[in-house]
């Protein structure tokens, strides 16, 4: 719905610009209205997403230490994010000496561009999806191997041991996880037939055993690993504790991000909760039925069928379980040494996501 | 066959110890936290608390004892005259130096200084932690006849 209203909007500011410079209407003014549409919604979706996402990890780990967290900016504390972005934004950019200054300024908004772009083809309710890609799942993992790049630039250009090493990490642990996390992620496509995420969430339409989750009960002996699957090696491709090398604190003081000042250092904190946040709401569409409730009152026929805040709100509840499970497991679990990362991407999560790949496609063909 | 069971078994230890984990983390979500917001909520403080000084300037004989007994000098006496009718012209302690330790207490003859329960000064300059207690102004400088609460000074005689 954004998109679809968004497209003549960009198409009316572009035939409005063009006017306003007496000229024709061309491909030019289209991108720029097209920027500025997109722009106006990176906006809506960056600020809630990112500061929301740093005011409940903080809340949480604070509860969880027996703290109280932020509770001073605004009510609850709730400002607090704001406030530390405010700083951030005040605060001096430095870039120090023997940095290779293009690929060092350039990294974070490569970083922060890859993680927002995943959420272009979330399906968030019935019809309100940014663009319904057909390859839309291929296009999200595509996504996270992008980061990569930003943070390999990231590591390499702060002329820095430590940022080096967290680099490196970074690309050992991401790209392996790529593999399980692309084997996982082919199971609901290989049941629902298709790589469209609306189209997978539309297949999983109807009351909770229509989840693939637990799809008719027997699909639950492929779907259940392959959910795990997902959610562990989401947690290793978002660098989430227990998968926290690349920026390890105590070992690499901030890991890639260790040089970086300012606002710059906010384009490497905020994607972080935004890929957090996109890796849920994808496993929510995948496993969990994405914007369908458990009742069915969104399928086909429904009392729901086809009401954006309904889908809306069960797309919400699903993500932010997700979302907060990951924070509660980032302050449960000790981080694990990276040799342990490799072990259980190499042997534990490949060989137990090419068997869930078997069963799917061998469920599939059955039944 | 010994290996496939081993990888079986750290699979699943991973999936069990990341479980008792959690069974220890997440109740603690619900718990009270233990924080209290200290400008607004105070500690309870226990009676023997050592803090700022409670002083009875009208039974004071400025004798000095307790300004030579301090062991890292911070209690400054002038007066007019000894005895009961010395008349403290000023009576400063610094903070910046005191330690708390009470031993000004023990040999004053006439028992005029006692420490109170209150523990926060703070100051921009060092000078305002330096605090006059021959001031009667001072809310911890008591005159003759004056009941002093039991909140500001516990075991302080009459």
């Amino acid at each position: 719905m954004i998109l679809a209203e968004a497209t003549p909007l960009s198409h009316h500011l572009a035939t409005w610009l063009a006017g306003l410079l007496g000229m024709q209407p061309n491909w030019l003014f289209s991108a720029v209205g097209a920027l500025l549409v997109a722009t106006v919604i990176l906006l809506i979706v960056v600020t809630p997403v990112g500061l929301g996402g740093v005011y409940l990890e903080r809340k949480l780990a604070g509860r969880m230490q027996n703290r109280r967290g932020p509770n001073r900016v605004g009510p609850y504390g709730l400002l607090q994010a704001v406030a530390d972005g405010v700083k951030l934004l005040a605060k001096e950019d430095i870039l120090q000496r023997g940095a290779d200054s293009p690929l060092f300024r350039f990294a974070p908004y490569l970083v922060f561009l890859a993680a927002f772009a995943g959420f272009v083809v979330l399906p968030f309710a019935p019809g309100v999806i940014a663009a319904d890609l057909d390859v839309g799942l291929f296009y999200f993992l595509a996504l996270i191997a992008l980061e990569t790049v930003g943070i390999v630039m990231a590591g390499w250009s702060s002329n820095n041991k430590w940022s080096l090493l967290g680099a490196m990490r970074e690309v050992a642990q991401v790209v392996s996880y790529e593999l399980p996390l692309g084997l996982a992620a082919m199971c609901p496509a290989l049941a629902a037939g298709s790589l469209s995420l609306v189209a997978i969430t539309d297949y999983q339409a109807g009351p909770i055993w229509n989840w693939l989750l637990i799809r008719h009960g027997y699909w639950a002996i492929a779907m259940v690993p392959a959910f795990l699957l997902f959610y562990t090696a989401g947690l290793a491709a978002a660098k989430r504790a227990p998968f926290d090398l690349p920026e390890a604190e105590s070992e690499l003081t901030a890991g890639f991000h260790t040089e970086y000042s300012g606002m710059r250092f906010g384009m490497f904190f905020l994607p972080e909760y935004a890929m957090m946040l996109s890796l849920s709401a994808v496993a929510s569409a995948l496993f969990l039925g994405g914007y369908h409730d458990p009742l069915g009152l969104s399928a086909p026929g429904g009392a729901f069928e086809g009401a954006w805040w309904w889908g809306f709100l069960w797309f919400f509840l699903k993500t932010t379980f997700l979302f907060l499970s990951q924070i509660v497991l980032r302050w449960t679990l000790p981080r694990i040494r990276i040799d342990q990362v490799m072990y259980l991407c190499y042997k534990v999560l490949l060989p137990i996501g090419m068997g869930c790949l078997v069963l799917s496609a061998a469920l599939r063909l059955l039944g | 066959m010994k290996a496939l069971a081993l990888w079986v078994n750290r699979v699943w230890m991973g999936l069990k110890t990341t479980w008792i984990g959690l069974t220890i983390t997440v109740p603690y979500i619900f718990r009270r936290p233990y924080t209290l917001q200290y400008p607004e909520e105070v500690p309870e403080i226990p009676p023997t608390e050592r803090g700022l000084h409670v002083f009875e300037i009208d039974k004071c004989i400025a004798c000095d004892q307790c300004a030579k007994i301090c062991p890292v000098d911070c209690i400054t006496i002038e007066a007019e005259g000894k005895g009961k009718t010395a008349r403290i012209r000023t009576f400063e302690i610094d903070y910046s130096k005191c330690l708390f330790c009470a031993l000004c207490c023990e040999p004053c003859p006439t028992e005029c200084i006692h420490m109170g329960p209150q523990f926060d000064l703070v100051g921009y300059t060092r000078d305002e932690v330096i605090i006059d207690y021959a001031d009667r102004e001072n809310p911890r400088c008591f005159s003759e006849g004056e009941k002093i609460p039991y909140e500001i000074a516990p075991f302080a005689r009459k």
